[in-house]
């Protein structure tokens, strides 16, 4: 390892994480971090808050065990379907001291059951000295060293590492570097993320620079023991891996995703353990995910840590409590609190924004938190479809008010209501022909199979609040709805005074995503009434806008209505089919003379 | 005292037209609930118990309706739930029932309309303006019941073959279709045989001229001049905005006031008048049947 000269002191990084600490405080009202622990962080309890609990727990010595009973309750209450979603409770658990048997059961059922990152996870609940039936540690180390790429990368899929899964994976390995093949294997991981790096110190994943990916890689280096300063490999242009992460810092001291963009949750929390675990590399403590026994000093080997666990008294009797997920939202919202200073949402009922902070918000930082900060960060950016079809699977489980499944229930069950009526009085006005049944039970057959394929939210869970979680992003559009054709002309309470229903906002986009998508996640995000007719629901079809925020086509003359422009010119397709890229700019604009009235660029 | 389908066919013409212009030109929904409860309060007091299908048809009409309305249209603040990225509101569900209300009450008043003037009365109105016109529309309504009755026919015929089952509703749609495709082909063969055998009898060659056989009395006089004044009084009330009801984007109307309250009751005594004069009919036909 080279000497030479550290940029970042220990003591300046940890100012840098005492920054997002007292960002996280500012946010929630706290003034000590264990109010704050006990606050938000308990509150949050297997929904939102895991990675601040592992990370605060690991930063430093502070009283985990309101937060530890929470977690405990909610584990044992909530069927968490997704494996990595279980994995990541559990080292929450272990973090915060419990000794619960849902770590070793997790290990049992979580391994091998969403690809290589339940692998990874599973291999850092096994790091920490739990044990399974099924797993041991060489299974797991065999089966990453099995998986890892010619050009020394894992990945999800495909045949190219990736950045974010090469240094996950390296990240699970670095307790068992003793052994050769392990540490032959890390070295290549280590010589491709080196490969990978940008100039400025940073990565850049699938067309994206973003901190996530620095960090992980921090992660990785530090669990290794390798100081990123020092090490050759990771200084471009005298640019260190930690310069890569912090140039996405905010004046705040919280961390966005884009460079210039909001504060973004994952990026903030990632940057902040991944900081931390440069801290613990620095001081000689065990990596991140290899969790210090906070009575003891915190340097004891994973044996020693192994044999303490197993004296511990099992902890299982507090399974009578039933977590309310719809309190548990308490005062970690991140998103809000961005959303209300940028959004013209006073518009919009106040009972539809006021539910959707109070119900979604928890459910929807767990999925954030479960997807953007563990897993599918890094499986999803492989872009195909079995991989987020998992996302999908994470938010319904984890959703406390099942409002989609209630709708859907209560409307099947309308239905069969329906249908037995109908059979009742078949029967008694004599027409009891047994083919006369079957074309019931058939036409309820489909009438449920309909309601099955349709997409029902309550308005709660649609007006969210909450920006789509985009896991595999390729860039940035910014989008902005006015109204300044009508503003002087009409004195509705739906039209701004100064026309503007939607200041210029950034949005991530995914591959495909199209000027609908965006729209209709705005409405979600700031609750903006939006209608569309056409094949509705379809994105790629034909989509018309007839109105947004209340205001309809041909309300203010025959040729008025919605138009929509990008980069200031309108487009010749319908916002369906309008595929956006990196950086376009969109309009929604009123016109009162189909268009001729906007200026074009 | 004459029961109402008595009275004069221009005066019964102009109360139901009346009638079906301010249903169907104001949503608010007093107005709306006056007329489909006394349009159902009509037809029952005039039929009685029969015609149950009729109200089930309606029922069935009113469910459709007002369920449909929120599926299509998304307007409204109050949002219940979202379909396939399209609100659901409280608002589009109200204005889907207070719609369904004003159809449903309308078509009840037509369904009354249909039964009172008959065509011989349909012929006398229209025969004012053009006896051409009302010779084209007794064939043309004429042709509905003769439709009907060869229907029925035919349906005998066909169960005297033992084409029929009763009790499978499949089998009776597809009997059904059967013999309507054998009426429509009978209709159109009847069109031309009626055409040559009016022709053949000199149709056509000259001028027509039209008689009916209908007094106007007193009492069609003050039914035809309280009609006029309520109707007035509606419209001028409706007009000058103190009966508006807005359901998008959120629930407006304006407000309780005397003039709104005033323009209801002239349009809730308007629906009763024929209500009453059917009631008071009735009355007296049971009072001198007692005394026979």
């Amino acid at each position: 390892m080279n000497a030479s000269a550290s940029e970042h002191t220990v003591d300046e990084i940890r100012s840098l994480v005492d920054g997002i600490v007292s960002y996280k405080l500012d946010e929630s009202g706290n003034t000590d971090i264990q109010d704050w622990i006990d606050g938000p962080v308990t509150n949050g309890a297997g929904t939102s808050s895991e990675w601040y609990a592992i990370t605060i727990a690991q930063y430093g010595s502070y009283d985990m065990s309101s937060y530890r009973d929470a977690l405990e309750r909610y584990a044992e209450n909530t069927n968490v379907s997704s494996a990595t979603g279980r994995e990541k409770l559990a080292l929450a658990l272990i973090a915060s001291g419990s000794t619960n048997e849902y770590i070793s059961r997790t290990i049992d059922d979580s391994i091998d059951q969403l690809g290589l990152m339940s692998w990874i996870y599973g291999l850092h609940l096994l790091n920490n000295g739990f044990t399974g039936n099924l797993y041991d540690t060489d299974i797991v180390v065999n089966e990453l060293l099995s998986s890892q790429f010619e050009d020394g990368g894992w990945a999800i899929m495909g045949k190219y590492g990736d950045i974010d899964v090469t240094a996950m994976t390296i990240t699970a390995l670095a307790p068992h570097a003793e052994r050769q093949d392990v540490y032959d294997a890390v070295e290549r991981g280590f010589d491709f993320l080196s490969s990978q790096q940008n100039d400025d110190g940073g990565y850049t994943s699938f067309g994206t620079d973003n901190p996530e990916s620095a960090a992980q890689v921090l992660l990785a280096l530090s669990s290794m023991g390798v100081d990123c300063q020092a090490d050759e490999r990771f200084i471009k242009n005298g640019n260190t891996v930690i310069d890569g992460i912090l140039k996405f810092r905010n004046a705040d001291g919280s961390f966005c995703h884009t460079l210039g963009g909001p504060q973004n949750e994952s990026a903030t929390v990632q940057a902040m353990y991944s900081l931390v675990s440069y801290i613990r590399m620095s001081e000689g403590k065990s990596p991140l995910y290899v969790m210090d026994d906070h009575t003891g000093d915190g340097k004891k080997t994973v044996q020693d840590k192994n044999s303490d666990i197993k004296d511990k008294p099992r902890n299982t009797d507090s399974s009578e409590v039933t977590v309310s997920e719809t309190d548990a939202s308490g005062d970690e919202k991140p998103q809000e609190s961005v959303h209300s200073t940028t959004a013209k949402t006073e518009k919009t009922s106040p009972t539809t924004v006021s539910s959707s902070v109070t119900l979604v918000s928890s459910s929807y930082q767990s999925t954030l938190a479960t997807v953007n900060t563990t897993s599918l960060n890094f499986t999803a950016k492989t872009s195909t479809n079995t991989t987020f079809r998992t996302n999908s699977i994470v938010t319904s489980s984890i959703m406390p008010n099942t409002g989609s499944g209630g709708y859907k229930g209560i409307a099947m069950l309308i239905t069969c209501g329906a249908a037995v009526l109908i059979s009742a009085v078949l029967f008694a006005a004599g027409k009891r022909h047994p083919k006369n049944f079957i074309a019931v039970g058939a036409v309820t057959v489909g009438v449920i199979a309909f309601i099955h394929f349709t997409d029902i939210q309550s308005a709660s869970d649609y007006y969210n609040g909450a920006s789509t979680v985009k896991t595999d992003s390729v860039g940035t559009v910014t989008l902005s709805i006015r109204c300044d054709t009508i503003k002087d002309k009409a004195d509705s309470e739906y039209i701004p005074e100064d026309g503007t229903i939607l200041d210029v906002t950034s949005f991530d986009i995914e591959e495909g995503d199209t000027v609908y998508d965006i729209l209709n996640e705005a409405a979600q995000v700031y609750g903006i009434q939006v209608e569309n007719s056409g094949s509705a629901g379809n994105a790629h079809g034909m989509v018309y806008i007839s109105a947004i925020n209340y205001l309809y086509e041909m309300q203010y003359g025959e040729l008025s209505g919605w138009i929509y422009h990008v980069n200031g010119v309108s487009p010749s397709v319908n916002c369906g089919e309008y595929i956006l890229k990196d950086g376009d700019e969109i309009e929604w604009l009123y016109t009162c003379e189909l268009g001729y009235d906007l200026e074009e660029k | 005292m004459r029961r109402f389908e008595e009275y004069e066919p221009f005066v019964i013409t102009v109360f139901f037209l009346s009638v079906i212009v301010i249903a169907m030109f104001s949503v608010h929904p007093v107005v709306v609930f006056l007329t489909f409860i006394t349009g159902i309060l009509f037809y029952i007091i005039r039929n009685g118990k029969k015609h149950i299908r009729s109200h089930l048809f309606f029922a069935m009409l009113f469910v459709i309706l007002a369920i449909a309305n929120p599926l299509v249209s998304h307007n409204g603040v109050t949002v219940l739930f979202v379909i396939n990225n399209n609100p659901v509101t409280l608002e589009a569900f109200l204005y889907g029932i207070n719609s369904a209300m004003m159809i449903v009450g309308v078509l009840y008043w037509f369904r009354s309309f249909t039964q009172i003037m008959t065509s011989d009365k349909l012929l006398y109105v229209f025969g004012i303006f053009s006896p051409k016109l009302s010779l084209i529309l007794s064939m043309a309504l004429r042709f509905i019941p003769m439709f009907r009755n060869q229907a029925e026919r035919v349906k005998d015929a066909q169960k005297a073959m033992g084409l029929y089952s009763d009790d499978n509703i499949i089998d009776d749609i597809r009997s059904n279709m059967r013999v309507f495709s054998i009426v429509v082909t009978w209709a159109l063969e009847n069109g031309i045989t009626t055409a040559d055998s009016m022709s053949a009898r000199g149709y056509g060659t000259g001028k027509r001229t039209n008689f009916s056989d209908y007094r106007f009395g007193r009492s069609d006089i003050i039914l035809l001049i309280t009609d006029i004044l309520l109707f007035i009084i509606v419209i001028y009330v409706s007009a000058s905005g103190h009966l508006d009801f807005n359901f998008y984007p959120s629930i407006s109307y304006s407000g309780r006031n005397t003039i709104g309250l005033i323009g209801s009751i002239a349009y809730g005594i308007l629906l009763m008048l024929p209500v009453y004069i059917e009631i008071r009919g009735n009355i007296r036909w049971k009072y001198l049947m007692s005394k026979v």
